[in-house]
């Protein structure tokens, strides 16, 4: 039936703007009339606006603002990101749903997005607020043949194709804060949290989790992220069409893993858009320690690894491979 | 020496900042000198944070080379002990994490019986979770690293009495 349904609709666009009859459908695609009405039953509870008047026939109206994988995947270009897709209208969180897809065998480049996470996760056990509808959350399945150790410069990869990707269809300057943060202004749009698993030598796979804040206001932001975040609409003012960002998203994405730049490769790429670089920052140490422990100064350096440098106001140097790592804005608070 | 053991060694300064390295093998141990250069030589020792990776990696390298010729590469250091005994060391530079999230059971504790493929921790590296699994079956002896620690490459994380 998905198939059918599949077909239906791609008639159906090619006639937008026309009535299309049951029978020529049913022709057309070599199905019988009952298949072609419960395909189009189908497609109208997954919200296709399909209007049907007797002796005219199907005319498509509108479509629902869902990501659903068969409207991402028209007019899309890529070789292995998103040629499969799963969609949920709600999920628990993408990322534990693609680890799930990954040990029963999901092929490179699946992706699995949602409209609402009910349980959208950030870093040790972090929440990250996904409303139904209003943004992109997502995870790709990736299995590049490296070894476990090499996987962290897919998170590069993936902040570097977020910032291209904004910029391409918002027209914003995104920045990204180390690692892989990225930033309108100095408010948090897109986190990343990257998911691997293997064995010492050779990584089986990684879960990228995206979560891109697309048409919130600043009322659907909870008080306590109103002031750390943003969403592309109040950053450019308008509605973004989620479905030509994704489609977006899922071609830098597709780019940058073909080429697979190394490390210093992609360090370069990425070093124009660091917000990180030049700031000063407060760095959080991992482990929990208190207040009083945190490391200030100014991140001087990337190094071709990927690692980050700070100088502290006595001038000596530390390099960072973790850790959080805040910006000093403008009004004296760390983003 | 033999050339596996040249290529893990060479594998091992890669990244780091050692711009040279004499190694001369004798009949009643090993003379070795190192130079450094660049940038993480400066990276001096506030604890704060993770240590600079490179100076530590290197450090390693001339306490293991000191010891033993055979103790040159971590992979040979970690099959040490007895003969059902193994560590299980670090794969990259980061921090170490018992538990999938602060809330979450350990994967494993001391004791425990685990199996190839099982994941025992998670080593965090520029935000990147990666979830460490198990290549042999047996029981966990002991854990070496604690919880939020951060952990050089070849580090030993845990020994494992080996079924």
């Amino acid at each position: 039936m998905d198939r059918t349904k599949k077909a239906i609709l791609e008639l159906l666009y090619k006639n937008q703007g026309e009535y299309l009859s049951g029978e020529a459908l049913a022709c057309q695609l070599k199905i019988s009339r009952t298949a072609v009405w419960k395909g189009i039953r189908i497609l109208k509870t997954e919200g296709y606006q399909i209007k049907g008047v007797p002796h005219l026939g199907y005319l498509l109206q509108n479509v629902p603002d869902l990501l659903l994988p068969a409207e991402i995947a028209r007019g899309l270009h890529t070789q292995i990101i998103g040629r499969e897709i799963q969609h949920f209208p709600e999920i628990d969180s993408t990322n534990t749903r693609a680890r799930a897809l990954a040990k029963t065998g999901a092929p490179d480049g699946t992706v699995v997005v949602a409209e609402a996470q009910t349980a959208g996760r950030g870093r040790r056990g972090r929440s990250w607020e996904s409303p139904p509808g209003l943004g992109l959350w997502m995870t790709v399945l990736l299995r590049p043949k490296v070894p476990l150790q090499e996987t962290a410069r897919f998170t590069l990869l993936s902040a570097l194709a977020v910032v291209r990707a904004v910029t391409r269809v918002c027209a914003l300057s995104p920045r990204i804060k180390w690692p892989n943060d990225v930033l309108i202004g100095d408010r948090k749009v897109c986190g990343i949290l990257a998911e691997a698993s293997g064995e010492l030598e050779m990584a089986e796979y990684l879960a990228v989790g995206i979560g891109l804040n697309v048409n919130q206001e600043g009322s659907h932001f909870s008080p306590e992220l109103r002031r750390k975040a943003t969403s592309l609409r109040l950053a450019c003012g308008r509605m973004v069409d989620r479905l030509v960002l994704i489609r977006a998203l899922l071609e830098e994405l597709d780019g940058l893993y073909l080429e697979q730049p190394g490390f210093p490769e992609l360090v370069d790429l990425t070093r124009p858009y660091s917000a990180t670089l030049g700031a000063r920052v407060r760095v959080d140490p991992v482990g929990g320690a208190t207040e009083g422990q945190c490391l200030t100064g100014r991140a001087v350096a990337i190094t071709p690894d990927g690692w980050l440098v700070i100088e502290d106001d006595a001038g000596r140097r530390q390099v960072l491979h973790a850790g959080d790592v805040s910006i000093r804005s403008a009004d004296g608070g760390y983003v | 020496m033999n050339i596996k053991e040249i290529k893990e060694l060479i594998k091992m300064l890669d990244g780091t900042d050692i711009t040279q390295l004499d190694l001369e093998m004798e009949s009643d141990g090993v003379k070795i000198s190192i130079k450094k250069g660049g940038l993480a030589t400066q990276a001096a020792a506030t604890s704060v944070v993770a240590p600079p990776a490179a100076v530590h990696a290197a450090e390693k390298t001339v306490e293991t080379a000191a010891q033993k010729a055979k103790e040159i590469n971590p992979a040979r250091a970690s099959e040490e002990a007895s003969e059902n005994q193994v560590k299980i060391v670090a794969p990259m530079v980061g921090t170490f994490y018992r538990a999938p999230s602060p809330e979450a059971e350990p994967y494993v504790k001391e004791g425990d019986r685990i199996i190839t493929g099982q994941p025992l921790c998670i080593i965090e590296a520029m935000k990147l979770m990666n979830e460490i699994e198990s290549e042999v079956n047996g029981a966990i002896l002991k854990v070496l690293v604690e919880n939020g620690q951060p952990v050089e490459y070849g580090q030993p994380l845990f020994l494992v009495e080996k079924a």
